[in-house]
């Protein structure tokens, strides 16, 4: 009886299986459920949440930023479209559309001043200034949000790091790695010199020349003339905060 | 109207009044050197037009001779050691005389030398005067040049005290309009409004 041949034997395996398969498949159900309902009442929590402090989010920039942190750990993009649950219970959308609108107002109205840079700190204060009265604050993270809004427009908004400073860039140009670094070293004076570009990073002079003539042709340098040493300077506006100037002046 | 100005920023020229100059002008060395880039340049400009303008207002000033100005705060910063050089003055100010710079100047003689400043232009000048006629009810009689200008009744006005040369270039204005008639001869000129 060991062998167990014949169409009984065959039918008796395929049984087994057929078993196995059905056992398999409750499990995965009930894991899939499980999952969903954990997933369900999380969501509803964070609902709660949302809904229990919703003021704090809309008011309190340390705790929206700290609110989109843990959203975005969750996975969750209160931004990612402007209707649905978190738009409407937040307004969430709608303010960072308005601050959106506004960070590119403020690009245009300095661009004539920084050739369309400027950095992220004089943007915030600019845009704080413009949104005297309104009831929120707003935090350098929620700007920095918006613009990552923005870019999806395609506007060739981004935001770059120079040094230590974060800027703006609100115009199509691109910085090659010789114009990062030149920035970066304005950002000790505010501006910088032939001589010093080629003491400071060992360049040829006319690397250094090349390279800043281009700066300033994008409108992101300006000279001058008339010091004593008889060396040009180069100043540039996105990091002097001198930016603020050219809205209300131009 | 002094009180415009009156910010909290500290001056840098120590001047009895207390102009308030713009953070550009104050912090900024490059404002001094004309630039060469387009874009920037014309921004430079028209924040030199604009400081030419409320400086001359803020002391009044209806024309402006270059070579008197060289040393004023206007374009000789002394903390920061810049200044706007002669010719670059001329720049200015001859941008400013044109039709990008918006006609707020004009230059006194061929010369280029010196210009009158229109931080109101002669047209709004003459029409704040028969603004004034017209509400004290003097349409159609005949005035002065001279008492509406310095005549006790407009002493309270923004006019009073103005300079003659840019009154008599709002006035023609007015004239070819038909709204004003100018009579009279060189030194003696009444007007009347219609």
């Amino acid at each position: 009886m060991r062998r167990r041949p014949g169409i009984g034997g065959l039918q008796t395996a395929a049984a087994a299986r057929d078993q196995y398969r059905l056992l398999g498949e409750n499990v995965a159900k009930i894991r899939t459920d499980l999952m969903k309902e954990q997933l369900a009442t999380f969501r509803s929590q964070l609902e709660d949440f949302a809904r229990k402090h919703k003021n704090d989010i809309r008011k309190n920039p340390a705790f929206r930023s700290q609110f989109h942190e843990m959203c975005a750990k969750v996975g969750v993009d209160p931004l990612a479209s402007n209707k649905g649950f978190w738009a409407e219970l937040l307004g969430i959308g709608d303010f960072y559309y308005e601050i959106g609108v506004q960070i590119v107002e403020i690009c245009l109205a300095t661009r004539a001043q920084n050739g369309g840079l400027i950095n992220l700190q004089e943007l915030c204060s600019l845009l704080r200034q413009k949104r005297k009265g309104s009831r929120e604050a707003v935090s350098e993270d929620d700007c920095l949000r918006a613009i990552s809004k923005l870019k999806v427009l395609g506007s060739g908004f981004e935001v770059i790091s120079v040094g230590k400073k974060k800027l703006v860039r609100s115009v199509p140009t691109e910085l090659n790695k010789d114009h990062n670094e030149i920035i970066e070293v304005a950002q000790a004076q505010g501006f910088v010199t032939v001589d010093e570009l080629e003491r400071r990073l060992s360049w040829t002079s006319g690397r250094a020349i090349d390279a800043l003539e281009t700066l300033l042709k994008e409108g992101f340098a300006m000279i001058d003339d008339g010091h004593r040493d008889g060396r040009r300077r180069y100043w540039f506006p996105c990091v002097s905060s001198i930016s603020s100037l050219g809205g209300s002046d131009a | 109207m002094a009180s415009t100005y009156s910010g909290t920023t500290t001056l840098v020229n120590k001047e009895p009044d207390s102009f308030h100059f713009p953070s550009i002008y104050q912090d900024y060395p490059p404002f001094f050197t004309l630039q060469t880039t387009l874009s920037t340049r014309t921004s430079q400009l028209k924040k030199w037009s604009r400081l030419i303008q409320r400086y001359c207002k803020f002391h009044r000033l209806f024309r402006l001779v270059i070579s008197e100005h060289l040393d004023s705060p206007l374009f000789n910063n002394r903390r920061l050691n810049k200044r706007l050089q002669y010719a670059d003055i001329v720049t200015v100010l001859d941008w400013m005389a044109g039709m990008e710079g918006g006609g707020r100047t004009e230059w006194l003689t061929k010369a280029k030398e010196g210009v009158f400043v229109y931080w109101r232009k002669p047209e709004e000048w003459a029409n704040l005067i028969r603004t004034w006629v017209e509400d004290t009810g003097q349409k159609g009689s005949v005035l002065t040049l001279y008492e509406l200008v310095e005549g006790e009744t407009t002493e309270k006005e923004e006019f009073y005290g103005m300079d003659l040369d840019v009154l008599k270039k709002g006035l023609a204005a007015l004239a070819k309009q038909g709204r004003a008639q100018v009579f009279g001869s060189e030194g003696s000129e009444g007007v009347k409004f219609f």
